[in-house]
């Protein structure tokens, strides 16, 4: 019953807000809509489809053509009906959510059992019981449903409600064991954005421990599933052009080469409006690879135990660094920590790090008016708010991965620091 | 340890030559040693001369007098070739009338029309020592007429000194006339007006120039592509501040100081516009003196007058003026036809100091022959040819030796393939030019000399050099160390960890938590 | 296309030409209530068929500009202020503030793009204007607006030879006035083109100089044609700078007229004395001749001056009456546009088109937004509609950064005594630093929008017949349509900037966060927890070690 209310009171937020007079500042806003993901765009493709014009011939519609097609069918037989359908998503996402975070406890109750063996006796305490348990899932819908990023994320009516939908539907789907449904959402969220192509890694996990049986060959059949997918997205995607592949530069070739400086929460923006020509290709290959390439192989190798934290990981660097984020994939992560609420013991920057996702979150608007609207700040003020807002969301994963750590260790070897009496220190060695 | 491998094998293995590729500066291999190698001064042309005598031992005479006279000179190579006439040929050329005649006869018997080759033929009945035409033929007495052979073979015919001088890049006194070599040139005939309300002006210029420049230039269409054109511009006044002399009762002229001349030029400049190509244009200019100031006299430097029909002067590297004076006849009857024979004529010799044929100084005891048609005598074209690839071929080796040194020195200028393919071309041509000049095969030698000297210009003026020229390494350095140095730092000291791993030994490493 | 008449390009016009003809034109206009029009027109044919290496009157370096090119007609302003539509009529040739080149290039020609870029590169050295900043990304191929108005070669595709580019930041002084001057056969010195003091003429509110070539054919069968190049300065000046309302030579241009190039076949003035019966002003000397003309509908009077000798004469008008209130009536299709928007993120285009005509007009209107400039074709609304009937035809090219600039053509149905609005919304790009000009909070500027419009009256035109090219052609010159080309005025904008002294601190900060996460990462990833007991005695390579890495407890 609460459940129901919770999903009520939710959409009926969204629905009421994507009414209001203030959705057309809130759609506009850099924070909330970038360039690949915002309304306007969508509709200036839509059109230009319409009119016989070639959307990918310019320079303003950098979403797919899967995307293209079914927001020309549904504008053209339903436009009234289109904020109830965004709404309508966001509470699916955040239901799959709660699904998805039901199985991840599950899975989290069971690799519990294995190393229950291993753990000192005075740790024992520490185990988590079914109630506890229990509670995450709603601490998990109550974030997505209410916090401020996914509903401006919803409410501004941009791509990012899709890609969120996409890509809890897939974790659903390796949670529960059904390899088809998560490779072939994954498969459209990697079509649509590029960086969930990351998940593929713990979503492969997940399959191999949920379907029981020999873990290389479901490795295998999961990578290869996937990327039939995605090849077939990636032809369909041309037939709808008319056979042409000439959409690739303006979907991934402008997420991995960033010609749009407009400024978002990332880092890339000015970065690259202040880099100088010689040296762009070399910085824009190094930032890409930090974002796609660098973490995933050590993260996996140290985390492979715990796919569940290693997907929360992988999503919450992958908006950090990506090329073009926006506060819907910060809002889209940040509902995975209540999972891990059994962490916040351990983790020692939670103050400071919630207090700068406020202070960062109300300084961003302020100084972007000052910057472009009074002409009385200049455009370092955004940017060091970006800056700041960048290194607490690193400050928050970094401190739940040392929490998780330092709790693996004090679960094995009990919570007293010392060695033969004497006070010890405990080293990352 | 896998982990730490994985960093190692992202960041090293991935991002060393990533960095490399992307922030090299783009430099196409060039052929330095070859560059290196080049001396202009070490060229020289062959040219072949034959000696028909009507003995064996007049032959050797001339011949051997001629190789004495020339061994000093190492730009020029006679090879000489003796020969005796046929009684036949002999005969004819004694008893022939005129000299005319005389070349007809020898020109059907030997091949005069071959480049770079030139006949020395005895002639009794010479009025001179050695006589002189437009064929690649020169008429010599016997064997006394030697040294004014010899002369007239340096001074008219080879010039060695002028060659020289084409060699070495100097500016000597006949380089300083002519105009620079290229490819073509524009030339303008301007027909100055500066009074059209006051005097009609029946002049064609386009059929002047196209026939007689035109006739001219034809001839040698093989060094220099010519565009002819002509211009009116009217209403252009300059004042000569000219002096009334009078000569006689009746008589008078109007005296033109020399200094008050390259004035008159500036002025025809500013008209002229000739800033719409990049080819050299020779302005022949026809100033139509009003009738007020007529006839204009030019005065030279020592304030004596300048006597000749017609009057002139040249600018080097300019183009010449003609003053056209209208008679007083003319002038009554407000019409002025110019006397193109003579005006024309005057333009075609200016024209020929400009292109590079020099003034040919009186040698004693020998005859030039005057010109008669428009055209340049057969032996000026191949001394040209001569001048114009050895000022080109050494040009050319110039530039492409600075543009070496400066690519050398400076590393970060881009060498695009555009630019190497210029300097391999340049250098290939150069190198064929030199082969063929030194088998004297003229033709194809120009062809080359100038084929390199345009390559090697295209190559030392190509704007795309100027990039990356002012990125100094240590700003290249500030760039790199924010972002590398933080993240290759922890990498570069596990690896030594994890080589001692990979060798199977224990790891021992610290971070205070 | 243009449903309500093509031009006729079979051009009839009966002139003999042997060698080449010079004529020079000067038309006087008075704007009431304060201003002035001036119009100066050098007109030279040439016998088009003869190479332009040899030239008698006609400018050599134009000629060979155009054969060398292949060039068949080329349009070419430097404009300087704008044309007050509404208050001043229309003007005979209108121009963009700034410069602005078109061109349509031989049918022959494969490359089209090449030849422009060295055409513009030429003709910017020829008349020291930076033309050369003319290249793909600001060039653009009108499909409706403009169309050739000189003899072209029937059956031909000659829109896609065409080539639009227009500069609105140039400015237009005395350095481009010389070399023009010097392109006249009687340079500076004689004639109408000694009035052209650059003092004098540089002080008005509306100056433009322009050079328009173009073929014409000799006869009716049109088997020969000619080269007309017209040299134009269109001038209109303000009363109250020259601090009077009566005018002369000697007010307007420091000097007499010192009468008329002897190279010209005919040298004529004409006074427009239309406005006589409301603003009377008594010309000295006496015309030589006046005009009636009745143009479609509406009636002008001339006052002619025929010059043919060399004496100095000054051109005076006294008005009769000083003050007088007036009464503005616009002109058939007048125009405004303005930019909407506050702030730097985003903003629209207005256009308003005004119809004061009783019967509808059809327009095309031609928009030509820069590449850092998007416009979105989905927020048009034409009187607030997005799907209007008033648009008839539709054409428009995206843009993309850096490489080709916005381009939509409309043609539009105006319906009789109506103002129509269109709206356009355009989003402020962020540029990279080293895109910005030397003084960026300057702004940029928007080049003016085209509208090429067939009036259906003559009232306030003032242009020349097409068959025409000279003034008297427009006497009694009536014809079903009256064929204009109208330029709006520009706008600008002011776009966001970066702080441009801190490439080297913004690499600093954005790595230094790129590397806060892989330290710990790192850290995570390739060590473990271990507990170590205190008082282990720490190397001093550890302790070096510990000074450079951050202590976490």
């Amino acid at each position: 019953m609460a459940l129901i209310l919770k999903y009520f009171v939710a959409g009926l937020v969204r629905y009421w807000l994507i009414h209001t007079d203030y959705w057309q500042t809130i759609s506009n806003r850099v924070e909330i809509a970038t360039p690949l993901n915002s309304w306007k765009r969508l509709i200036e493709g839509i059109y230009l489809y319409d009119h016989g014009i070639d959307p990918y011939e310019g320079d303003s519609f950098h979403e797919s053509p899967i995307v293209l097609v079914f927001f020309h069918f549904m504008l053209k037989k339903v436009p009234y009906l289109l904020p109830l359908i965004f709404t309508l998503m966001d509470i699916l996402t955040a239901h799959i959510l709660y699904k998805t975070s039901k199985a991840f406890v599950l899975i989290l109750e069971e690799s519990q059992e294995k190393i229950k063996q291993n753990i000192a006796k005075e740790s024992k305490t520490m185990l988590l019981n079914k109630s506890q348990l229990n509670e995450a899932p709603d601490y998990v819908l109550s974030v997505y449903l209410f916090n401020p990023y996914s509903v401006l994320n919803c409410v501004g009516m941009t791509s990012t409600v899709i890609q969120n939908l996409l890509v809890s539907v897939s974790l659903w789907g390796a949670a529960s064991g059904q390899r088809l449904l998560a490779c072939t959402f994954i498969a459209l969220a990697t079509h649509q954005a590029l960086y969930p192509i990351l998940l593929v890694v713990p979503i492969s996990i997940l399959l191999a421990n949920v379907n029981k049986g020999c873990n290389k060959c479901s490795y295998n059949r999961t990578l290869l599933i996937f990327v039939l997918c995605w090849s077939f997205l990636i032809y369909i995607s041309a037939y709808i052009m008319n056979g042409s592949y000439s959409y690739f530069y303006n979907t991934y070739g402008f997420i991995l080469t960033v010609p749009d400086l407009k400024p978002n929460i990332g880092l890339f923006w000015y970065f690259f409006t202040e880099m100088f020509e010689h040296f762009r290709l070399l910085f824009v290959c190094a930032f890409q690879i930090n974002a796609l390439a660098l973490y995933v192989v050590p993260l996996t190798l140290r985390f492979h135990k715990e796919p569940v934290l290693l997907a929360t990981v992988l999503i919450a660097l992958s908006t950090i660094f990506r090329s073009y984020p926006c506060v819907g994939d910060v809002g889209f992560y940040l509902a995975f920590l209540p999972l891990w609420k059994h962490l916040f013991t351990f983790m020692q920057q939670k103050f400071i790090v919630g207090c700068a996702f406020i202070i960062t979150s109300v300084l961003g608007p302020t100084v972007w008016h000052l910057w472009i609207y009074s002409g009385s700040a200049n455009a370092n003020f955004f940017f060091g708010v970006t800056l700041s807002f960048a290194t607490a969301q690193i400050f928050l994963i970094t401190d739940l991965l040392f929490a998780y750590i330092k709790r693996e260790f004090t679960l094995k070897h009990g919570s007293s620091r010392q060695i033969d009496g004497k006070p010890a220190k405990l080293v990352l060695r | 340890m896998w982990a730490s491998a994985s960093f190692v094998g992202v960041l090293i293995i991935i991002g060393v030559p990533l960095w490399w590729k992307t922030t090299e500066v783009y430099r196409v291999a060039l052929p330095y040693d070859k560059i290196n190698a080049f001396d202009p001064m070490s060229h020289f042309i062959s040219s072949e001369l034959t000696v028909l005598a009507n003995d064996d031992k007049t032959a050797q005479d001339i011949a051997k007098q001629i190789e004495k006279a020339f061994e000093q000179s190492d730009v020029i190579k006679l090879k000489i070739k003796k020969q005796v006439l046929s009684k036949e040929l002999q005969h004819i050329l004694d008893s022939v009338a005129d000299e005319q005649e005389a070349l007809e006869e020898v020109a059907a018997t030997f091949n005069t029309n071959i480049h770079n080759t030139f006949y020395v033929v005895q002639r009794k009945p010479l009025f001179k020592d050695v006589w002189v035409g437009t064929e690649r033929v020169a008429f010599f007495r016997d064997v006394k007429a030697a040294p004014t052979l010899v002369e007239a073979l340096v001074h008219w015919i080879y010039e060695p000194s002028v060659l020289n001088g084409a060699r070495s890049e100097t500016a000597d006194p006949a380089r300083q006339i002519r105009f620079p070599s290229g490819p073509g040139f524009h030339v303008v005939l301007s027909v100055v007006h500066p009074k059209p309300q006051l005097m009609k002006v029946d002049f064609n210029a386009r059929d002047a120039v196209e026939d007689y420049i035109g006739s001219f230039v034809d001839e040698i269409s093989d060094l220099h592509n010519f565009t002819l054109k002509s211009q009116w511009l009217h209403l252009l006044e300059f004042n000569f501040e000219a002096k009334e002399v009078t000569d006689s009762p009746g008589d008078r002229h109007f005296a033109v100081r020399q200094d008050r001349l390259p004035l008159l030029l500036t002025r025809l400049e500013e008209r002229a516009a000739t800033h719409v190509s990049e080819r050299p244009t020779l302005n022949l200019a026809l100033y139509v003196v009003p009738c007020d100031t007529a006839p204009l006299v030019l005065y030279d430097a020592d304030n004596k007058r300048v006597s000749s029909p017609v009057q002139a002067f040249m600018s080097p590297k300019w183009g010449g003026v003609v003053l056209g004076n209208p008679t007083q006849q003319e002038c009554q009857e407000k019409l002025y036809k110019p006397n193109v024979n003579l005006i024309m004529g005057t333009f075609l010799s200016q024209l020929r100091k400009l292109l590079g044929i020099t003034d040919k100084r009186a040698v004693g005891g020998a005859r030039l022959e005057a010109l008669r048609r428009a055209a340049p005598r057969r032996w000026e074209r191949d001394a040209l040819l001569r001048l114009r690839a050895l000022e080109q071929l050494a040009s050319a080796q110039a530039s492409l030796a600075s543009l070496a040194e400066l690519l050398g020195e400076i590393s970060n200028i881009v060498i695009n393939d555009e630019v190497g393919a210029s300097i391999n071309l340049a250098v290939d041509s150069i190198q064929r030019a030199g082969q063929l000049l030194e088998r004297g095969d003229l033709l194809e030698a120009h062809k080359y000399a100038q084929q390199g000297f345009l390559a090697a210009e295209t190559a030392f003026m190509e704007p795309s050099l100027l990039a990356l020229l002012y990125f100094p390494d240590d700003q290249k350095y500030a760039i790199y160390i924010p972002l590398f140095l933080p993240i290759m730092f922890p990498v570069v000291l596990s690896l030594k960890n994890l080589i001692l791993w990979f060798r199977g030994k224990p790891v021992h490493k610290e971070k205070i938590d | 296309m243009f449903k309500s008449g093509i031009f006729n390009i079979f051009l009839t016009l009966l002139i003999q030409i042997k060698g080449d003809d010079f004529k020079e034109e000067i038309f006087i206009k008075p704007l009431p209530p304060s201003h002035l029009y001036v119009d100066f027109h050098f007109i030279t044919l040439v016998n088009g068929e003869e190479s332009f290496e040899h030239s008698y009157l006609a400018p050599r370096s134009l000629g060979e500009i155009m054969s060398r090119y292949q060039v068949d007609e080329l349009h070419l302003t430097l404009t300087e202020g704008q044309w007050k539509h509404n208050q001043w009529g229309y003007p005979v040739l209108d121009a963009a503030p700034g410069a602005e080149l078109y061109a349509w290039f031989n049918t022959d020609v494969i490359d089209v793009d090449i030849q422009w870029k060295k055409l513009s590169s030429t003709l910017s050295g020829l008349f020291c204007a930076s033309l050369n900043f003319i290249e793909t990304f600001n060039t653009i191929t009108p499909k409706m607006s403009l169309w050739p108005t000189g003899a072209q070669k029937p059956k031909q595709n000659y829109t896609s030879q065409l080539r639009y580019a227009s500069l609105p930041r140039e400015i237009v002084c005395t350095e481009n006035l010389t070399p023009w001057k010097k392109l006249l056969p009687c340079e500076s010195t004689h004639g109408f083109s000694s009035l052209l003091n650059s003092r004098m003429i540089h002080n008005t509110n509306y100056h433009s100089i322009g050079v328009h070539v173009r073929r014409m054919c000799v006869d009716n069968n049109c088997l020969e044609t000619n080269l007309e190049i017209k040299q134009t300065v269109a001038l209109v000046y303000d009363f109250k700078i020259i601090n009077s309302m009566d005018w002369s030579f000697r007010k307007l241009f420091g000097q007499g007229l010192p009468g008329a190039c002897p190279l010209s076949s005919s040298s004529k003035i004409y006074v427009d004395t239309t406005s006589n019966s409301t603003y009377r002003f008594k010309l000295t000397p006496e015309p030589n001749l006046i005009l009636l003309s009745q143009r479609g509908g509406s009636e002008t009077e001339l006052a002619v001056y025929n010059i043919n000798n060399s004496i100095m004469m000054n051109i005076v008008a006294k008005y009769e009456t000083k003050s007088k209130l007036f009464v503005n009536i616009p002109p058939p299709l007048s125009f405004t546009r303005y930019v909407l928007g506050y702030g730097k993120e985003f903003g629209g285009i207005v256009t308003e088109l005004t119809n004061n005509y009783w019967a509808p007009i059809d327009v095309v209107l031609l928009e030509n937004a820069p590449w850092w400039l998007p416009i979105q074709l989905s927020s048009l609304r034409v009187n607030g509609e997005a799907e209007s009937k008033l648009i008839l035809s539709q054409y428009y090219s995206p843009g993309r950064s850096r490489q080709k600039p916005y381009h939509l053509e409309l043609l539009l149905h105006l319906p009789p005594k109506s103002t129509t609005t269109l709206t356009i919304d355009f989003e402020f790009v962020f540029l990279k630093w080293q895109e910005y000009p030397p003084d960026a909070n300057h702004g940029f500027y928007i080049g003016s929008a085209l509208i090429s419009a067939n009036l259906p009256t003559a009232k306030n035109y003032t242009s020349l017949p097409i068959t025409g090219n000279t003034f008297d052609s427009i006497v009694n010159a009536s014809k079903p349509w009256y064929p204009m080309v109208f330029r709006t005025n520009g706008a600008m904008v002011s776009l966001p900037t970066p702080d441009f002294s801190m490439p080297y601190n913004v690499i600093c900060l954005a790595c230094t966060v790129v590397a806060l996460a892989f330290g710990p990462l790192n850290n995570i990833c390739t060590k473990e927890l271990v507990l170590k007991a205190p008082g282990t005695s720490i190397s001093l390579r550890q302790k070096i070690l510990n000074m450079f890495k951050k202590k976490k407890d």
